[in-house]
């Protein structure tokens, strides 16, 4: 299976297309077989029923001898007769009433006879016994209530004469020779009949052209009342048990229909085909459609390059389903270009900040050389290249420390080490400064052992450059307190100076690459605007935290938290610090 | 000729400041912009050496307010060397841009064309009858013969030639020849001048009363 999202979808679509149009299809053509036979069968009924009906004495009329035929008379009377195909019948066969003329007489006759002998009207037939159907058109039927005794027609509620003869009727009788005007065409419904008597022999059998099959049967036994039917290849037969215990046969042939059937089954075959192949191509062009989002994204995403980190997917107009990818996406490259641009920043800013060192040094050179100096020109310039190589140095350390702790190649290998012991080392490196500024510096530290996991290659700066911070922006006889505590499960270290403070617009950034919130008195000094980066790389990359609460005016308090040691497992894990060149998040909206 | 530095780094504000007084200008300096500024707008400089990373006004602003009123020449100093920051500096009113970090020479050339063109001199060297200026070397020649000049004579030369045809009164010759730590007594001038004639000889310098000097073609 290819691993396409259109390919898939129209393999599936298509599959179940087809297999639905198939299953639609198969269920429609056995419903159309099915109905084909049911209609058969009822038309077998009906023409079984009707015969049945036919060959019954006449009896329901009112009683023998009070008014007698009457009930005859009147659907030979064509002015008599009610609306209906019956009274057609009658009115079209008054051509041939003569007959009925006699007919009245037997049925007169009938009336006398009754069960014992078959109707008059019958005896007027063929050697044998058989009656031609075509007589069986002439008989004068009558309308109203059924006889008794007869039962209702299947599917007719009783008390109802269903519609006689029954229109499928008609064409059998007509074997083709029938009046003009008359169905001439193929025999469509044409069915089949054989009427045994009692004793064996036939009645009344149809002349049509499936008759031929019908001559040879016996008269079978019906065991049971009612219809039986029998369903064979290409043929329904319906037997019923007739008045004077004779047998009705109604042979209900299906070639025809089975023909009808096959060629309406190729139809839908050939429909169902050509929908299918509508289908698939719709389909195809479905998926197309469908994937066509995700390609704009792709597009989108691969425009996406250095130079156009601005682009971002429109979400307004993208399918619901796609509206999360293409947020986060949106998202990812919203950090990205954040990233970029810090990374631009960051790499314009460390230039600048190396480049102006080297211009120094570089004029200094050039100036000294350019002509005979006094040995003291040549000392002052080249005490000025030393200033500025370490200034160079300083800065060069300091970004690559940075450059380490964000690709994560510092290697710190932690030992358990007391926090109150690199707390007072720094402090104690810092003694001689703080005295020159006289600058009051203090250390608290508790009782206790204050335990972390601690690199000491890398630890000691963190206080130490905080302290470089604090004497910088304090004033003379100001106060420096240094402490360190305990909550919790953390090591907290304070430095808290009486400088002159930060102002809260800047407080967030002051831990920003080369931010420096006074940028005259950090050159004077020397600061490169790294140290307080420097600390908190070093104070995540240690798992802990460092924060800065500051009031203009008044002093600034540095707090740096550190998880205690027996809360660690040994083995240390290295934090990845946010992105390279990325300061953290709470970031992202203020330097911009 | 008189030239303002304006750089926040110390130690090269002293080198470039240096460098230029020994080439002979008067150089004040100015380690912010807003002293820049200050400066730049209250004296009359040759060219204006600006830096454009610095604390309070950037070289930006500074060069867009100094615009407003003056058309001094600005050579724009700087560590930042993208186009973009090029293009800007130039359109913004700069008449040339350097880059951190940069040679003396160059910027000494520079700063020369910078001079040049604004009082319209084609070449570097100046003739006025039988003298010739060499502003590269400082030096003047007659008949190739170098005639010994003092820096200051030489400066006061240089600003009367490149004005010739034109009074420069004697404040302008202040203005132009000492930086603002110089005293300026009047008579200083009046020295130079007298000094300058007696080297040069002929009849170059004309003294206008009441309004300055002159030098001839």
């Amino acid at each position: 299976m290819t691993k396409s999202i259109r390919s898939r979808l129209q393999f599936w679509y298509g599959s179940i297309l087809s297999v639905s149009m198939i299953i639609f299809g198969g269920l429609v053509y056995w419903r159309a077989d099915r109905d084909m036979h049911e209609r058969a069968m009822r038309q077998a009924l009906t023409t079984a029923d009707y015969l049945d009906l036919l060959l019954r004495p006449p009896g329901a009329g009112p009683g023998p001898g009070a008014g007698h035929g009457r009930g005859l008379n009147t659907a030979s009377g064509p002015s008599d007769s009610a609306s209906g195909p019956l009274a057609t019948e009658s009115r079209q066969d008054a051509g041939q009433s003569a007959r009925p003329a006699g007919g009245r007489e037997n049925t007169e006759g009938m009336e006398r006879d009754d069960q014992s002998s078959e109707p008059e009207w019958m005896r007027g037939g063929m050697p044998g016994g058989l009656i031609p159907p075509e007589l069986l058109l002439t008989r004068p039927f009558h309308e109203g209530p059924p006889p008794t005794g007869s039962r209702p027609m299947r599917g007719q509620p009783p008390g109802r004469m269903p519609r006689f003869p029954p229109p499928s009727f008609d064409p059998v009788l007509r074997t083709g020779n029938g009046s003009p005007g008359l169905w001439q065409g193929p025999m469509v419904d044409r069915m089949d009949f054989v009427v045994w008597r009692a004793d064996g022999s036939r009645l009344l059998a149809s002349q049509g052209p499936g008759a031929g099959e019908l001559e040879s049967l016996k008269r079978p036994d019906l065991a049971t009342p009612g219809f039986q039917i029998d369903r064979l290849d290409q043929a329904i037969r319906v037997l019923t048990r007739g008045s004077r215990n004779s047998i009705i046969l109604v042979h209900r042939p299906l070639q025809q229909d089975l023909r009808d059937l096959h060629w309406f089954g190729l139809c839908i075959a050939g429909l169902g085909a050509i929908t299918i192949v509508v289908g698939i191509s719709g389909g195809h062009l479905l998926a197309r459609r469908m994937v066509q989002p995700i390609a704009m994204i792709s597009g989108i995403a691969s425009q996406i390059s250095v130079h156009h980190l601005n682009r971002r997917i429109d979400t307004v107009l993208l399918e619901q389903e796609l509206v999360p990818l293409a947020t986060v996406l949106n998202q990812t490259f919203e950090r990205l270009e954040g990233s970029f641009r810090r990374l631009t920043q960051f790499t314009a800013d460390a230039s600048h900040e190396l480049r102006t060192p080297l211009a120094v040094i570089q004029a200094q050179v050039e100036l000294a050389l350019g002509r005979r100096r006094s040995v003291e020109e040549y000392e002052l310039t080249l005490q000025t290249c030393m200033k500025s190589a370490e200034r160079m140095h300083g800065l060069v350390e300091g970004l690559l420390l940075l450059a380490r702790s964000d690709a994560e190649h510092l290697d710190l290998q932690t030992q358990q080490l007391d926090l109150r012991t690199l707390v007072e080392d720094a402090v104690l490196q810092m003694q001689h400064t703080a005295a020159e500024q006289e600058i009051e510096l203090d250390c608290v530290t508790p009782e206790t052992e204050v335990s972390i996991h601690a690199d000491p290659r890398f630890f000691p700066r963190i206080p130490l450059n905080l302290l470089e911070n604090a004497l910088q922006y304090t004033p003379r006889r100001g106060r420096i307190s240094v402490t360190v505590s305990q909550e919790q499960d953390e090591a907290v270290l304070t430095i808290q100076d009486t400088g002159s403070g930060i102002p809260e617009a800047l407080q967030s950034r002051i831990f920003d690459r080369f931010f420096r919130a006074d940028t005259a008195r950090s050159r004077r000094t020397g600061g490169n605007g790294l140290g307080l980066a420097i600390c908190r790389s070093l104070t995540e990359a240690h798992q802990g935290q460092i924060t800065c609460q500051s009031q203009p005016g008044q002093g600034t308090t540095m707090t740096v938290r550190l998880p205690q040691a027996q809360h660690r497992p040994d083995s240390v894990l290295l934090t990845p610090v946010t992105g390279i060149f990325n300061n953290s998040d709470s970031d992202l909206r203020s330097s911009e | 000729m008189r030239i303002l530095v304006v750089e926040d780094e110390p130690d090269l504000l002293r080198t470039v400041a240096q460098a230029l007084r020994e080439d002979g200008y008067a150089v004040d300096e100015a380690a912010d912009g807003t002293e820049g500024l200050y400066k730049a707008t209250t004296w009359e400089y040759d060219a204006i050496v600006l830096d454009l990373l610095m604390p309070g006004l950037t070289g930006w602003e500074v060069l867009q307010r100094l615009r407003k009123t003056h058309r001094t020449p600005v050579l724009i100093l700087t560590a930042r060397d993208q186009v973009q920051d090029r293009v800007r500096g130039l359109d913004n009113g700069a008449d040339d841009y350097l880059t951190k970090p940069f040679h003396l020479m160059e910027l000494r050339a520079r700063l020369r064309a910078l001079i040049r063109r604004s009082v319209g001199a084609a070449s570097s060297e100046i003739r006025i009858g039988l003298l010739t200026l060499d502003m590269r070397s400082r030096q003047v020649t007659r008949d190739d013969v170098v005639i010994a000049l003092t820096p200051r004579e030489y400066a006061l030369l240089e600003l009367l030639a490149l004005h010739r045809g034109r009074v420069v009164s004697r404040t302008e010759i202040y203005d132009h020849l000492f930086d603002e730590h110089e005293e300026s007594l009047s008579n200083l001038v009046d020295v130079h001048v007298s000094n300058l004639r007696r080297k040069l000889g002929g009849d170059f310098i004309t003294t206008r009363r009441g309004q300055g000097y002159i030098l001839h073609d």
